[in-house]
């Protein structure tokens, strides 16, 4: 239960009561048909990606329930969200389709523990947007962390994040004043998560980014000694 | 820069500083049964009296009680026809001659269910009553003493009686009113209504002017010099406004928080609460804020100096505030005063001597006793341990961030304020959230929206919850004086015996199940509009429907 406070708080607390939980309620067959189709996405852009291996699917699986961990650890804190600088590094360093893979997982895993249910799909998408803007930002220039543009891209990402979780209490009858006014009250959420991800930025991405880095470096070497598992385009 | 970082941990160390409790001693409790305390405890200088709101279930009823001031029960008044809250003060007039005639010393009772009654506070007989009018609930607002008569505010206007014997001076209707007790200033009695009115009346009970008020007026007003003081309720948050009753100019001070509580007059300074805290009002050619105090006070304030007050924090696990002014009317200290029964809570404490007297929602009366009445001068003695710990934790951190960035650590420096910061955010989000979405919100749309011309007539103008569970709606009408989501729905279900399961968070109170069903989560409309605010923080009007339904 505290979970789905949480979950909701992520939304802007003062309306959780209001708002139940954020969304419909689904069937155990639609919330299972919805698992199935995130995990089929996140698979297709795991392997699928380019110059796969099974080390790199092992440390990046190994990533995915560490931040899902600390996320669920991080609970008691209302947004304070790892899975966000996590997803701009894995995407910055693994590129966009194994950042979006590594958001999804790690959101669908960490609600499993938190709270599951319709609101699940638009985390996931909201992290995944975080996973893309990563791989596109030019987060590590000769494998060198930009400190200070992953700070700025954090606190846009919190912004950008809030935004599309809040897509998930859109309903039939909502008027925009009343999706705007909704925004309006996560806003001092959204501060949080911002703050939250620049604790992040300074306490955990120069260890992610040597981590990611050698996960890359690992990946590279493998495959010039003929490592080709999961060779793909 | 070091010395920098140790200017940095001493301004810490100054501002976040708490200040000493008052030396009192917890004396004896009592506890009076299953419901509320909501009005304060008042003393002579042999008994504390207190009455009781709440107790209409089953054989339960709302009774006054007197005990000695070591804490012996000496008598008992029951009313076997009060079903609704009684939240009238209670008054004692000393005995005296007048006019009208004489009278003992007494103890003076208004009923929710329309009785004014005169006890002796002696032994809890009755010397007199008068009944007036009904209409959902009966007198809920503070008497007026006068010299030999009192003035009552009804249900629907005011009534002046005799003190001898409970003659009636005159009666005059007016509009609906709740708790909106009666002030005499200029001349005139002047009193507020739940239909947004002040009504000024004269002396022989002819009704001399009424002026339009933005919402509900539920207290007496606070005169100063020729202005009165109003603290006008909207559903959720309020105005502070004066009414000059020279000029007949009606001037906005301040917006502030919903659910006002009743104002209280400090020497030159007026000090209104609700849920934003207290503000400080000062007049010279205009009134203006002067000063707030972030907490949350909706019912009644008392002052122990002519600089310090104490008002009830009406939040689970808050007790009473002590707030010390100075003559400019700025707030130089707050502290916290904790009893073991915590929690929702409107009225002030009373005190007489060393003895303190308090009681709140948990319905248990608490005496305190103490050498020495809290001043504004008396010097601390204690400290909050978890308060002094975070502050300095707080401040070490931010000195050691300083000390960091002196020796060119700038990574150690900037991990430490960014930590700093979000401790600090982490601390205001829960009242920031609060007053953000407050003010994003409208007011919402008229009860009579929602009425279905099914239900009774007689819940016309009152609160009234529809729990919408999966076999069918259950309403339950006819409730009143309930001013937040929370309390009128516990009360409905309590009615109905439905349990309820909710849980304390720091964003609010969550409501789990209702009769045992939860689903994905249960959320209220308030006259068919989605509500915003957590249920403990959502002030309703006196008419309204509340709407619980599955999500």
């Amino acid at each position: 239960m505290v979970a789905m406070l949480k979950a909701v708080a992520l939304l802007g607390g003062d309306m959780f009561q209001a708002l139940g939980v954020h969304g419909p309620v689904l069937t155990p067959f639609a919330s299972a048909l919805m698992d199935i189709a995130l995990v089929s996405l996140a698979f297709v852009f795991f392997v699928g990606g380019s110059r796969t291996n099974r080390m790199t699917m092992g440390m990046l699986a190994t990533l995915v329930v560490a931040i899902a961990a600390l996320r669920v650890l991080m609970q008691p804190l209302p947004n304070v969200q790892p899975l966000t600088v996590a997803a701009l590094l894995v995407g910055a360093h693994l590129g966009a389709r194994r950042g979006v893979a590594f958001a999804i997982l790690a959101t669908l895993l960490s609600n499993l523990l938190i709270s599951h249910g319709w609101w699940t799909l638009f985390q996931a998408a909201g992290w995944s947007l975080v996973a893309l803007i990563g791989a596109r930002a030019n987060l590590v220039q000769n494998n060198q962390l930009q400190l200070p543009r992953l700070a700025v891209l954090s606190v846009v990402s919190a912004v950008l994040f809030g935004f599309v979780s809040t897509l998930s209490l859109v309903t039939s009858t909502m008027t925009p004043s009343a999706f705007m006014v909704l925004l309006g009250q996560g806003l001092p959420f959204d501060v949080v998560h911002a703050l939250g991800n620049l604790v992040f930025v300074v306490w955990m991405a120069p260890s992610l980014h040597h981590f990611l880095s050698g996960l890359a470096a690992s990946e590279n070497e493998l495959l010039a000694v003929g490592e080709v598992h999961g060779i793909d385009a | 820069m070091r010395r920098s970082a140790l200017l940095c941990t001493l301004l810490l160390a100054v501002f976040l500083a708490p200040s000493g409790a008052a030396n009192w001693t917890a004396s004896w409790s009592v506890d009076l049964g299953p419901g509320y305390i909501t009005t304060s405890p008042i003393t002579d200088e042999e008994r504390v009296y207190v009455r009781t709101s709440g107790f209409w279930t089953g054989t339960d009823r709302p009774e006054v009680k007197a005990f000695s001031h070591d804490g012996s029960l000496e008598w008992t008044y029951r009313s076997n026809t009060t079903t609704q809250h009684d939240m009238a003060p209670l008054m004692l007039k000393s005995a005296g001659t007048g006019a009208c005639g004489s009278w003992p010393d007494l103890l003076l009772v208004g009923w929710a269910n329309g009785d004014f009654s005169a006890l002796h506070p002696g032994n809890g007989t009755l010397a007199w009553t008068v009944s007036t009018t009904v209409d959902g609930w009966g007198i809920t607002g503070a008497p007026l003493l006068e010299a030999d008569h009192v003035v009552v505010p009804t249900r629907n206007g005011l009534v002046r009686l005799c003190l001898g014997n409970g003659e009636v001076d005159f009666s005059v209707n007016l509009s609906l009113g709740w708790r909106n007790g009666v002030t005499f200033a200029e001349g005139h009695y002047w009193t507020g209504s739940e239909t947004g009115h002040l009504w000024q009346v004269g002396v022989d009970g002819v009704t001399v002017n009424s002026i339009n008020l933005s919402g509900p007026l539920r207290h007496a007003p606070v005169q100063l010099n020729d202005r009165l003081f109003l603290h006008v309720q909207h559903l959720t948050s309020s105005t502070i406004q004066t009414y000059n009753m020279t000029s007949g100019v009606l001037d906005d001070v301040e917006t502030s928080g919903g659910s006002p509580a009743i104002p209280l007059l400090m020497e030159e300074t007026v000090i209104f609460g609700d849920n934003e805290g207290l503000t400080s009002v000062r007049c010279a050619s205009t009134c203006s804020v002067v000063d707030r105090l972030p907490t949350k006070v909706n019912g009644e304030m008392a002052s122990v100096s002519t600089t310090a007050l104490y008002a009830p924090v009406n939040s689970p696990g808050e007790g009473w505030v002590l707030a010390q002014l100075n003559t400019s009317g700025w707030f130089t200290m707050a502290e916290s005063f904790s009893t073991p029964y915590d929690g929702y809570g409107t009225s002030s404490p009373a005190s007489v001597g060393e003895w303190l007297f308090l009681g709140n929602d948990a319905g248990v009366l608490m005496a305190y006793s103490t050498a020495s009445t809290p001043s504004e001068n008396q010097p601390s003695d204690q400290l909050d341990g978890r308060a002094l710990l975070g502050m300095v934790v707080l401040a070490s951190a931010v000195g050691g961030s300083a000390f960091f960035a002196r020796k060119g650590a700038f990574s150690s420096s900037w991990r430490l304020f960014s930590l700093s910061v979000l401790v600090v955010a982490l601390m205001m989000l829960p009242e920031v959230s609060r007053t953000w979405s407050s003010a994003l919100v409208e007011d919402n749309a008229p009860a009579t929206t929602e009425w279905d011309d099914s239900w009774p007539e007689a819940w016309l103008g009152t609160q009234i919850v529809v729990f919408e569970f999966p076999d069918g709606p259950v309403t339950i009408g006819g409730l009143v004086g309930h001013q937040t989501v929370w309390s009128l729905t516990t009360e409905a279900a309590q009615a109905s015996d439905i349990p309820l399961v909710s849980q304390e968070t720091g964003l609010g109170l969550y409501l789990l199940s209702i009769n045992e069903t939860e689903g994905s989560g249960w959320e209220y409309f308030l006259n068919g509009e989605r509500g915003t605010l957590a249920v403990d923080d959502a002030s309703i009007d006196s008419t309204v429907v509340v709407r619980w339904s599955l999500a």
